[in-house]
């Protein structure tokens, strides 16, 4: 059952990989990117347990974690073209307060 | 022997769902119905594969980190969601829906009203840009 979950992600990633070359715009490509992410994460913990190596869970808990924090990156990037930005007072403009 | 049962019929449902999810990103036609499909596979696959795998090792150091593992993934799955459906609305991207299906049931109703409001706003707003901006009216369109 490890094997048929471990192949079950591992197409489900093929699927991703797809959409993230033939995605029309950009929030496809990222969504497929995290997808790709969150699979990645379940494979590390279905291939430890297939092995017989469970401590992989650490890397499968580090890559989680770095993964939401790249898309959100890359969104705030695309969304405000700057790292910058304040996000909660974007009218406001005055960061002295 | 019990637990092997219960931990492989909670596995092979996961990765069920991850296959459902996969089908669903290569189908669907849209980002916001993709996103959906996406979510399938955050919520109920991870889901279900780390509670096959917490039920497979039991209370220890492992399923300590499963469940830490499956709270990561069920709170910051959803968020990341939220901020690429917020992300693409906010770009101009418009969801590929004929009708919108939550004013479908009081549309006889919304119409008219949308329509009389349409009327009496249009003239209102008109009429008041030619009283207050007749110069710089002037010379908008001439520069």
């Amino acid at each position: 059952m490890y094997l048929f979950a471990t192949i079950a992600i591992l197409i489900a990633m093929c699927c991703a990989v797809a959409r993230a070359v033939v995605g029309p715009n950009i929030f496809d490509r990222m969504l497929a990117a995290n997808t790709i992410g969150s699979l990645a994460v379940l494979l590390l913990v279905c291939f430890g347990f297939l092995m017989g190596r469970p401590e992989w869970l650490d890397i499968a808990l580090t890559y989680g974690l770095l993964n939401t924090a790249a898309t959100l990156t890359v969104l705030k990037y695309y969304r405000h073209g700057d790292l910058s930005v304040d996000a909660d007072h974007e009218k406001g403009a005055d960061d002295a307060g | 022997m019990l637990v092997d049962l219960i931990s492989g019929l909670f596995i092979g449902a996961g990765g069920l769902f991850v296959l459902i999810g996969a089908l669903g990103i290569i189908r669907l036609p849209d980002v916001f119905s993709r996103m959906q499909s996406v979510s399938l596979i955050e919520t109920v696959g991870a889901g279900l594969l780390c509670m096959g795998f917490i039920v497979k090792v039991g209370f220890s150091l492992v399923g300590l980190k499963l469940i830490l593992l499956l709270t990561i993934i069920l709170f910051l799955g959803p968020v990341v969601t939220h901020a690429v459906a917020q992300a693409a609305l906010a770009a101009g991207v418009k969801p590929l829906l004929v009708h919108d299906r939550r004013s479908a049931a009081t549309k006889a109703d919304a119409q008219p009203v949308s329509a009389s409001v349409d009327k009496i706003k249009t003239p209102n707003v008109k009429a008041s840009v030619k009283k207050a901006l007749p110069k710089s009216g002037s010379k908008k369109a001439d520069i």
